[in-house]
């Protein structure tokens, strides 16, 4: 038949390839590894506005004002936790001064997305813009008092 | 097959958050995690891409090299496979999904690679004129056409006009599809996949239901018109006999005698 000799190649390349996924998957870490441990709040950005009004009711200035941040997320479950401890069962302690919540989290898409899920199964989700060994960077649309993508900054 | 493209592409994204019908994206996304340095991510991206081009590879290799077997057949079978990968990545996410990035990845990959199976079987068979599965190609098409026709000589061109229906009617059902998974999403979760399942399932006996139809269709047609089939030209019991004797010479004397007196009956549907 003469479609014989294309198939070895065929199957090489497919094997080669998943070999190749294989090896590269056991030498680089995942967001799932990468992402487990204690992390603590460094900063609350608005990294982007709508309009240069938004900007300018800021105040030109980066970094969210407490009374800002309190209204910005004083209807996500994410509101006053300090310090985020990632487990690697997929639960989540969120430490605040005063207040302790454990909820749980997953990644989507390809590692970029940070679902949180609380016990009443309210969903929220975060977009994982960086995620290194000493940083993770958080970003979310928000239309609370100034529209526009606020960016949650963390160290170890 | 264009608006089964738009439901997988939702479904994919309102599930895993990521498009599956579609690469140019990731082509960019695979750009900025490189320089970013997250290797993760561009062996995942890249892994993506791959699966979609193995799947036109596999598409247009069925195709060419299965034709022999019949056109229906090299023309079934990638929508199978297609159907299959679906329905596969629609039971697992129903039984046995734990919503892990693992999974995700895994059930994303099957997913591009299904659309990568559609991609190269529609763009094959059309001679590369109709992509199904996203629709930057076409709305740069549509583009080009609909500026042309602001000339009087391309509006009356009937191959651009329907080039540019055929688009139109892409468009349509892309986008009906990515609609009507948006609306079904919430009641039916992955069960959305057994719906795309069906509709697939009714590609590949389009062929054999519309093929059918139009036989019988025929059939009923030409019993109606003459009771005898066309096809059999009627013959005198002289011109039958002088075809059933037998010639010892180079010439078949039968056959030229019957050529020369045609009947009339012949002749008339002939011309018709």
């Amino acid at each position: 038949m003469k479609i014989k000799p294309v198939w070895p190649v065929y199957a090489l390349l497919i094997l080669v390839t998943l070999v190749g996924f294989a090896w590269v998957k056991k030498h680089v870490s995942g967001p799932e590894q990468m992402i487990v441990g204690t992390w603590r709040e460094l900063s609350w950005e608005y990294e982007r506005v709508n309009t240069p009004a938004d900007k300018q009711r800021l105040n030109d200035r980066d970094t969210i004002a407490q009374s800002v941040k309190d209204q910005l997320g004083k209807h996500l479950m994410i509101h006053s936790a300090e310090t985020w401890k990632f487990h690697p069962d997929g639960t989540l302690t969120l430490e605040g001064p005063g207040d302790v919540k454990i909820i749980r989290w997953k990644l989507k898409g390809r590692g970029h997305i940070l679902e949180l899920e609380h016990r009443d199964h309210t969903v929220e989700h975060y977009n994982l813009t960086a995620l290194t060994n000493e940083q993770m960077i958080l970003n979310f649309d928000s239309d609370m008092q100034v529209k526009g993508i606020a960016k949650l900054t963390f160290h170890r | 097959m264009a608006f089964i493209a738009g439901m997988v592409n939702v479904a994919s994204f309102l599930i895993f958050f990521s498009f599956s019908s579609n690469v140019t994206g990731y082509f960019a996304i695979f750009a900025a995690e490189m320089t970013k340095g997250d290797y993760y991510q561009v062996v995942m991206v890249i892994g993506w891409i791959f699966l979609f081009f193995a799947g036109s590879f596999t598409s247009n290799f069925i195709v060419i090299h299965f034709r022999r077997r019949g056109q229906y057949t090299a023309h079934a079978v990638p929508v199978i496979l297609e159907m299959g990968c679906l329905l596969m990545v629609g039971l697992y996410g129903q039984f046995a999904y734990q919503e892990t990035l693992r999974e995700t990845e895994a059930l994303l990959a099957i997913m591009f690679f299904a659309m990568g199976l559609q991609n190269g079987l529609t763009a094959g068979i059309s001679n590369f004129a109709v992509k199904t599965t996203h629709l930057t190609g076409a709305t740069t098409d549509l583009g080009i056409l609909l500026s042309m026709f602001t000339k009087e000589k391309f509006r009356t061109n009937t191959e651009l006009v329907n080039k540019a229906k055929l688009i139109g009617s892409t468009f349509f059902a892309f986008i009906a599809g990515a609609l009507t998974a948006g609306f079904i999403y919430p009641a039916l979760q992955f069960g959305i996949f057994y719906v795309v399942c069906v509709l697939l399932t009714l590609v590949v006996l389009y062929d054999v239901i519309y093929v059918g139809i139009l036989r019988l269709v025929l059939t009923l047609r030409t019993k109606r018109l003459s009771p005898t089939p066309p096809s059999i030209p009627h013959r005198t019991t002289a011109q039958r006999r002088a075809l059933t004797t037998p010639f010892v010479s180079g010439k078949d004397p039968a056959r030229e005698k019957a050529s020369a007196v045609q009947p009339a009956r012949c002749e008339e549907t002939t011309v018709r």
